[in-house]
C-alpha cells in the first residue's frame, strides 16, 4: 500500500526543490535590494522558514485541529464513527488506528492530519455525519486515511510552510518599500554597479509580485494530483467506488459553508470548501480537482476497485494519455481488486456478496473488515433525527458532558463543570444527583 | 453556556429531538435562535404565530442588562407585541432568555385561542415548568 508514497516522495522532493529555489532567490533579491546584501536577505529568508517549519513539524497537528474547532471523541461517543475508521485502519494496513476528532459545523466536510501514519488524525464535521451514510462515510474516510498512507499530510504542511515563508518574506519586502525602506544608494566601490542595481531593483519587484503566486501554483499542482491518489486509494479500501462519489457529490451540493475556513487550511479538506462548486474543469488555481471529474472517474471505473480500474478510469474522463497512477503501483496486488456491492442498496444481498469476495481481495484484513461491516450493520440510525441526535450527543460529550435519563423522556446534559451536587429537570421537576450522570 | 443571571454552568435538557437551556439556581430557560419555532412546528402551530412577535420594551430601566450566552453582547429588553412582560434577547439574533416563571406569563398575557395552543405546545415540552407554584 506504500507504492504511491514512495512514488510521491520522489516527485515531492521536486516541488519542494522548486519552492526552496523561490524562497532563497527571494531571500537573495531582497537582501540585496534593501539590505545591500544577499546574505542578510538569505538568512532572513532561512529564519523564517526554520521557525515555521519547527511549528508545524512539532505542532502543526494540534494547531491546525485547534483552529478547525476540532473536539476529540472517544469510541463510546460514537461508535458508529469509530468503527468505520477502524474498519479503514485494517484495510489501508495503517499501523494504528487515527485519533477521531468532531468539529461542530453543518457543513459536511472532513480532513486529515500528522506527519507519520502511526499518529495521524481525522476530523469530520457534525454535517457530515448527519448527511452521509454508512457508505458514503465510510469512502471519505478511506480518502482521508488514503492522504495519510500516501503521506500527503505531511508534504503538503511542509510545503504550506515554504509557501507561508514566501508570502511573509513578500509582505516585508511591500512593506519596506512602501514606507520608503530600501537604501537606494549605488554602491561606488564596484564599476558598473549601478546598472547592477538597477537590473537588481527591478528583479526584486518582479519577484514580489509573482513568487507568492508561482508558490501557490507549486502548492496547489502538488495537491490536485494527491487528490486524485487519495480517491483511487479509498476506492482500494472500500471496494466500493460509488461510496465516495455519491458522498463527493452530496458534500459539493451542500448549500452550507464552513465557519472556521481560510486559504491555507482549505487545501485540508475532502472538497475545498472556498472553491466554486459550479467550476466544472481543473484550473490552476484550484486545490482540488473539480469534484465532477472525481465523481465521473470513480463512477466510470469498470471491473473493479483497485489501480487499474482507476487509471483505466481516469484517462477516459480526463481525456489525458499520461497514467494518473505511478507505474510502480500498477504491478502490485492492489492493481485489480473486486468491488462489493452496496450495502445501502436494500435489494442487494452483502452478506453473501462480501464473504465470498473479501478474503482473495484483501487476505485476512479483508475478512475483518467485512466482519466488522455486518456487525455493525444494525448501528445506523433510521431516522435522520435520529442521525442528528447521535452526532449531537457525540459533540456533548467530546466536550466533557455526562447525560441522566429523566423517567419523564427529556435527557439532561450535565457539563463538565457543573458545580451543584443536584439537577432539578426542567419538564418533571425530578431530583436526580448530579454523580448519577455518566 | 454560563446563565446570564447567576453565572452559573447551564444544564442542556433534550426532549422530542428540541434542546434547551436551563439553570438549576435560577430556573430561567434559554431558547436558541429558532428553537421555539421548531417546538411550535412539532405542535402544528404554523409560524410566524401571534404570541412571537416582540417588540422592544417601552422602559427598560427597572431590570438589570444581561451578557447573551452565546456572544457575549448585552442583551435587548423586548415584550411580546401584545404583553408586559419583560424579556432579554440577543441583539444579534442568537436567542431569548426566559427568567423563571416569565414563560408562563407570557402565555397567560397572549390573548384567545392562539394562546391556548402555543400553551398546549410548551406544556407538551416544558411540562412541570409551566404549573402555577
Amino acid at each position: 500500500m506504500w507504492e504511491i508514497a514512495r512514488s510521491n516522495k520522489r516527485k515531492s522532493v521536486i516541488f519542494v526543490f522548486l519552492m526552496a529555489l523561490l524562497l532563497v532567490l527571494m531571500g537573495g533579491v531582497f537582501g540585496e535590494h534593501f539590505a545591500q546584501s544577499a546574505e542578510t536577505g538569505l538568512l532572513v529568508a532561512f529564519v523564517i522558514w526554520v521557525i515555521l517549519s519547527i511549528i508545524a513539524y512539532f505542532q502543526g497537528r494540534n494547531v491546525f485541529l485547534a483552529v478547525s474547532g476540532a473536539h476529540k471523541i472517544r469510541k463510546e461517543d460514537h461508535p458508529r464513527l469509530f468503527n468505520i475508521v477502524e474498519e479503514m485502519t485494517i484495510a489501508s494496513l495503517l499501523p494504528a488506528i487515527p485519533e477521531i476528532y468532531i468539529i461542530d459545523d453543518p457543513a459536511p466536510n472532513a480532513f486529515a492530519v500528522g506527519r507519520k501514519p502511526d499518529s495521524a488524525a481525522v476530523a469530520v464535521t457534525s454535517g457530515l455525519l448527519n448527511t452521509l451514510n454508512r457508505d458514503e462515510l465510510q469512502g471519505v474516510i478511506a480518502h482521508e486515511i488514503g492522504h495519510i498512507i500516501n503521506r500527503d499530510t505531511l508534504f503538503m504542511s511542509m510545503l504550506g510552510v515554504m509557501l507561508g515563508s514566501i508570502v511573509i518574506l513578500s509582505e516585508i519586502a511591500r512593506r519596506s518599500l512602501f514606507f520608503g525602506g530600501g537604501r537606494r544608494r549605488t554602491r561606488t566601490s564596484s564599476s558598473g554597479g549601478g546598472q547592477i542595481q538597477v537590473i537588481l531593483m527591478i528583479a526584486g519587484l518582479v519577484l514580489m509580485l509573482l513568487a507568492p503566486i508561482l508558490a501557490r501554483l507549486i502548492y496547489l499542482a502538488a495537491s490536485r494530483k494527491r487528490e486524485y491518489l487519495a480517491d483511487a486509494s479509498a476506492a482500494i479500501f472500500t471496494r466500493l467506488p460509488e461510496g465516495l462519489a455519491s458522498a463527493l457529490e452530496k458534500i459539493s451540493v451542500s448549500p452550507i459553508r464552513l465557519r472556521k475556513i481560510n486559504q491555507v487550511t482549505a487545501p485540508m479538506y475532502t472538497i475545498n470548501p472556498l472553491q466554486n462548486m459550479k467550476l466544472a474543469e481543473d484550473s490552476l488555481f484550484s486545490t482540488h480537482p473539480s469534484t465532477l471529474n472525481r465523481v465521473r472517474i470513480l463512477r466510470s471505473m469498470a471491473g473493479g476497485s483497485g489501480y487499474d480500474a482507476y487509471d483505466a478510469a481516469f484517462r477516459a474522463v480526463t481525456g489525458q494519455t499520461r497514467a494518473i497512477i505511478p507505474p510502480s503501483a500498477l504491478k502490485t496486488a492492489h492493481a485489480t481488486v473486486p468491488s462489493r456491492s452496496r450495502r445501502s442498496d436494500p435489494k442487494s444481498d452483502p452478506g453473501t456478496d462480501q464473504t465470498k469476495q473479501a478474503p482473495s481481495a484483501m487476505g485476512m484484513a479483508g475478512a475483518v473488515l467485512t466482519a466488522a461491516v455486518l456487525m455493525d450493520a444494525a448501528a445506523e440510525p433510521v431516522t435522520p433525527a435520529a442521525k442528528v441526535r447521535e452526532t449531537t450527543d457525540a459533540i456533548w460529550k467530546s466536550r466533557g458532558y455526562r447525560f441522566i435519563p429523566c423517567p419523564c423522556g427529556a435527557a439532561l446534559k450535565v457539563p463538565p463543570d457543573y458545580r451543584r451536587t443536584d439537577i432539578v429537570c426542567l419538564r418533571c421537576g425530578r431530583k436526580h444527583p448530579a454523580a448519577s450522570a455518566s | 453556556m454560563e446563565c446570564p443571571v447567576c453565572r452559573e454552568s447551564m444544564i442542556v435538557i433534550e426532549y422530542d429531538d428540541i434542546e434547551l437551556d436551563y439553570c438549576v439556581g435560577c430556573m430561567g430557560v434559554w431558547f436558541d435562535a429558532g428553537e421555539i419555532e421548531l417546538m411550535l412546528g412539532k405542535s402544528g402551530i404554523p409560524f410566524p404565530s401571534e404570541a412571537l412577535r416582540f417588540r422592544v420594551a417601552d422602559t427598560d430601566a427597572r431590570e438589570l442588562r444581561r451578557p447573551c450566552p452565546l456572544c457575549g453582547k448585552t442583551m435587548q429588553k423586548v415584550c411580546p407585541e401584545h404583553g408586559r412582560v419583560i424579556l432579554d434577547r440577543c441583539p444579534a439574533g442568537e436567542g431569548i432568555w426566559f427568567d423563571a416563571g416569565e414563560i408562563r406569563e407570557v402565555i397567560k398575557e397572549s390573548a384567545g385561542a392562539a394562546g391556548d395552543i402555543v400553551l398546549g405546545a410548551l406544556r407538551r415540552y416544558l411540562g412541570e415548568a409551566l404549573a402555577e407554584k
